[in-house]
């Protein structure tokens, strides 16, 4: 994990550490990103402001990274969709999806099938992993709404709203 | 030898004096502000919501009406036509708004899913 200082368009590195670090900071705005390719590379920001302050830097699994977990949990997220919503599946197209975070969260769309040039609903579903097992968080709707849904992080609902479904 | 400085030099010791208390209030008052005072990041942010805040999200045309905000703000109405909803969703990325941030309601519309929610 890589520290480093910004002022406008200026970055300097501040240290490297790959482990729990106490750092003597000067005030101003710092940014953490992951060195490894398996983590999102996304900056994770933060103020220091004259106290003592202690910041977690939790980041993301990276894109590449979920896509190589998602092929080894497919066939068991659909087979937990197939088994919640029985035959009302067939009428809609399920993509493969997504991951988000730490590949605890996924999500996909359900793209109604309907005649020749009509145009389905698309619907939008979220299933949470823990204790090893997957389960529908969030059941499918045209849209997830942060108030329905408190417990799935902001930015896991945001992003399987912006999925397209399969025309 | 302090106090013979103090009788021999009596106004510049009270200008020393009262340069030093000067400094002691300035300090004093910078310390107190800055608890108080925003970053530049929640300045923007703040700035950023307000302007959110103040923009509305009507929207009508012949496939699809959004209504304004209503009530505390969070919610928005669509009347849409059969395979419309998803169109109107996106006019609302276009006016800038996460439709996330949002519940909203469609007009004579019942979702398949309904039993399961």
């Amino acid at each position: 994990m890589l520290v480093y200082k910004t002022e406008g368009s200026i970055t300097t590195d501040i240290a490297t550490i790959d482990k729990s670090t106490s750092l003597s900071l000067k005030n101003g705005t710092y940014c953490a990103k992951p060195l490894s390719d398996s983590f999102d590379k996304s900056p994770i920001c933060f103020d220091v402001e004259n106290n003592d302050m202690s910041i977690i830097i939790d980041p993301d699994y990276s894109r590449t990274r979920l896509e190589a977990l998602l092929s080894d949990q497919l066939a068991v997220v659909n087979a937990v969709i197939t088994t919640k919503y029985g035959s009302i599946i067939d009428n809609y197209t399920v993509q493969d999806g997504q991951l988000y975070e730490k590949g605890q969260w996924y999500g996909t769309t359900l793209t109604e099938i309907v005649d020749r040039g009509g145009r389905g609903d698309v619907y939008r579903l979220v299933l949470n992993k823990k204790n090893n097992q997957w389960t529908v968080a969030a059941h499918p709707q045209i849209v997830l709404s942060k108030f329905d849904y408190p417990n799935i992080p902001f930015s896991v609902l945001s992003n399987v709203n912006r999925l397209i479904g399969e025309y | 030898m302090f106090e013979k400085f103090i009788n021999k030099n009596r106004k510049l010791a009270i200008i020393l004096f009262t340069v030093l208390v000067v400094l002691v209030v300035v300090v004093f008052l910078y310390f107190l502000t800055s608890q108080n005072r925003e970053s530049e990041a929640d300045v923007l942010e703040r700035q950023a919501s307000d302007l959110k805040e103040s923009q509305e999200t009507a929207y009508s045309n012949s496939l699809y009406t959004i209504s304004d905000r209503r009530g505390d703000k969070n919610i928005i109405t669509i009347d849409a036509n059969a395979g419309y909803r998803n169109a109107a969703i996106n006019k609302l990325y276009d006016l800038g708004f996460d439709p996330t941030d949002f519940t909203i309601r469609f007009n004579n519309y019942e979702s398949t899913f309904t039993p399961y929610e």
